[in-house]
């Protein structure tokens, strides 16, 4: 049980239902080596008896909510998902406050836009195209869907006015998916072998047994 | 003459866990099982194959952590501390079992696997690393490197430094134990991300593998499919996993494992027998564990109900997939070979750790293979990454896709609801770790150490191991402390060096705990 999540990285067991150390454990009576009573395990968690680390002093054992950064990074999780987080400083806020009355801004959306970058030098106007995502305005983080896997992606994050206006809070770093399926592009010195495709599928990484269970 | 070739790769990693404080750290005994459940027996396998003058090629990887642990001497120390409980515990085991005809030649069977521990720990000098380079040194085993501390690079890409320090601290230490630069890496995780190749080359590093997808998915169509490397741009070559051999190891469905003669993992006697009885040999605090002593075999797949343990009849199956496994390849490589121009590759990737730990007998199975293709037949050959690059010099140049073995096939095992809060802290301590390097680029005496070890707690918290385990949802409180503990440990470096109030007994607890990597170099941060 100690090793199973790390080894056989907890999902799929090769047909095998796993006990857990408490209610599924094997029925005793039946067969057990000896008489007794498997079940009398103390039903304290595993990790809660692991050791303190080294001193980390108090003040380090949480992380901070914040490091002070106006920063907005975006990562690739699969063709078809970004994820992004954000830090935005409250002095941010101020310089807004200075162009823009209150209730304008409350009336703002927050917005991510998604813009679609492939191969620019991207200047914030020049994108192939962009659609905008609305978001929770106290959100620090958030998936994206993306319609168009192989292409890159940079987000702002934003307010949109009433009036249609996007005012840019932060840009994050352009962000590649990946290909799902076998590219167009054929390489003429190396010609795909046909058969090799028919019969060993495309669709690879769907069929795909991956690891254990990962 | 043969027909083409097979690949066995086995990647053998676990994460760093090393508590200097409490002996009776659960999370340690990880370590100890598999030493004695995967990497004793292999190294058993490797020496019999030897001895009986079998010729074979495999390739594995060993993780720098795993590399450390192996040849720490509190680690090895405590590993012979649990051998002696083990033996005392099977020494019970016999006695109880002497009236069981059916239970007590497994009680010996484990008899004789624990003195054969005893002796290959002891042969080695206690230290494991010595065995695997023993065989490299023959001429048997391409040894690997991978990620210093398995960071998922695709992750930490955009910190570039992040992975150039992953990489570089990797083959250093891979080179300082073995006695020579690795020549391949299985990336972590077996994920990657264009451009990291470029890393690999700067340190002298000629292959990786990627999952077939990653190949398949190319930028320009593969003409081999994954039957052939790819080169990427920078001249690294990529090596693609075959689906049909993973399937058939690993497969819920079809896979060897789960065979009914084989040995029920779930059976353990840790959980099985009298508490008063098997007490001494659970954690201090009474928690039940895995003792590693179990005597039952599958049976069935749905039903609780299991039968004793034959082992004559598991050896017999595992003889019978060995030569299921090699008929197979066999007319895989035959219909390849009539189809394609040069001779073709099959990779078969597995946990070092499936082996003998999960599927108890997977290194008989890896026995039988290697004995069965060496002796009864002509079609394929073992071949290493190396050697196939050696006959094959040119290959097509394309960029291979950004993918891993994870479930799904891209990042989202190691990016999702569950971890996805530990990358931003994660790449801000990369971040001021960059900072730090920028602010005292020539450090000296206490300094030094700070930043040295500011990077090991860096590298501590990147391992993909413990967002994996976030995911998973088993051991999750282990893994946010460790991160949380790592980040936590960098952040007061961090703070300490900028204010210039470092406390050196503070720092000194800290080397002697996370002792990885001592001659790390913090300046490939800059």
């Amino acid at each position: 049980m100690v090793l199973y999540w790390l080894f056989f990285r907890g999902v799929k067991s090769p047909a095998r239902k796993p006990f857990t150390e408490s209610s599924e454990a094997p029925n005793s009576q039946q067969d057990s080596l000896v008489p007794g009573n498997p079940k009398d395990v103390s039903e304290k968690s595993l990790w809660e008896i692991s050791q303190e680390f080294t001193p980390v002093l108090r003040e380090y054992q949480e992380l901070p909510q914040t490091y002070g950064d106006n920063k907005m990074v975006v990562m690739a999780k699969d063709p078809y998902w970004l994820y992004t987080y954000w830090e935005l400083s409250p002095q941010r806020w101020e310089e807004l406050a200075h162009y823009f009355t209150t209730e304008t801004l409350e009336q703002a959306q927050p917005v991510l836009r998604v813009y679609d970058v492939t191969d620019l030098d991207f200047n914030g106007n020049n994108s192939h195209s962009y659609f905008d995502q609305l978001i929770n305005p106290l959100a620090n983080n958030w998936y994206v869907f993306v319609p168009e896997p192989d292409r890159t992606y940079c987000l702002d994050l934003g307010r949109l006015l009433p009036g249609g206006v996007f005012i840019t809070l932060l840009r994050s770093n352009p962000a590649a998916v990946p290909r799902v399926s076998i590219s167009d592009v054929v390489d003429e010195a190396w010609p795909p072998i046909k058969e090799i495709y028919r019969v060993y599928g495309a669709d690879s990484h769907e069929k795909n047994v991956t690891s254990p269970g990962r | 003459m043969s027909h083409g070739y097979l690949a066995l790769v086995l990647h053998a990693h676990l994460p760093f866990v090393r508590h200097p404080d409490d002996e009776a750290a659960l999370e340690e005994r990880w370590l100890y099982e598999a030493i004695s459940e995967t990497y004793i027996p292999l190294l058993k396998v490797f020496d019999k194959l030897v001895n009986d003058g079998v010729d074979f090629r495999l390739t594995m990887s060993l993780s720098p952590p795993l590399i450390t642990m192996l040849s720490d001497p509190l680690l090895q120390e405590r590993y012979l501390r649990h051998l002696f409980k083990l033996r005392e515990l099977v020494y019970k085991e016999l006695d109880r079992t002497y009236h069981q005809p059916e239970f007590h030649p497994t009680a010996q069977m484990y008899q004789y696997r624990i003195n054969e521990c005893f002796h290959t720990f002891k042969k080695y000098g206690h230290n494991l690393v010595n065995g695997f380079k023993r065989f490299q040194d023959l001429g048997k085993l391409e040894l690997i490197t991978c990620g210093a501390t398995h960071g998922y690079f695709p992750l930490h890409g955009l910190y570039r430094q992040a992975i150039r320090a992953q990489v570089a601290t990797a083959v250093d230490i891979h080179t300082r134990h073995l006695g020579r630069p690795p020549v391949g890496i299985w990336l972590p995780e077996c994920a990657y991300n264009p451009g990291d190749d470029e890393i690999l080359k700067e340190y002298g590093l000629k292959y990786f593998f990627t999952d077939t997808h990653g190949i398949l998915y190319a930028a320009k169509q593969p003409r081999y499919g994954v039957f052939a490397p790819l080169h990427c741009p920078s001249g690294v070559a990529a090596f693609g996993r075959d689906v049909e051999s993973s399937k058939q190891v690993w497969s819920a469905d079809e896979g060897y494992p789960g065979d009914f003669n084989y040995r029920e993992y779930y059976r353990d006697i840790g959980y099985d027998l009298d508490y008063e009885y098997i007490k001494p040999y659970l954690h201090p605090d009474g928690i039940r564990l895995n003792t590693g002593i179990k005597y039952y075999r599958i049976t069935a797949s749905k039903s609780d109900h299991k039968e004793p343990y034959v082992r004559e009849w598991a050896m017999e199956r595992a003889a019978q997939h060995a030569g299921n496994f090699m008929f197979n390849r066999e007319q895989q490589i035959k219909h390849l070979a009539g189809i394609m121009d040069r001779k073709p590759l099959i990779i078969s990737p597995y946990d070092a750790e499936l082996f003998g730990h999960w599927w108890f007998e997977g290194p008989d199975w890896l026995d039988f293979l290697i004995r069965k293709i060496a002796h009864d037949q002509n079609t394929i050959k073992l071949v290493t990454p190396n050697e196939y690059l050696k006959e094959y010099p040119v290959n097509q140049v394309t960029t291979p896709c950004s993918s891993s073995w994870g479930q799904k096939g891209y990042h989202e095992v190691w990016l999702e609801g569950s971890n996805d809060w530990i990358y931003r802290h994660l790449h801000k301590a990369a971040e001021r770790m960059t900072e730090l390097v920028h602010t005292y680029p020539e450090a000296y005496g206490l300094y030094d150490r700070a930043l040295r070890q500011a990077a090991r707690e860096l590298m501590l918290a990147q391992s993909s191991d413990w967002a994996f385990i976030m995911k998973t949802g088993t051991m999750v409180d282990y893994a946010v402390r460790r991160t949380k503990s790592h980040l936590g440990n960098f952040s007061r470096l961090y703070d300490d060096l900028k204010e210039g109030t470092l406390d050196e007994d503070w720092l000194a607890k800290l080397e002697e705990t996370n002792n990885i990597f001592p001659d790390i170099d913090y300046r490939l941060y800059a």
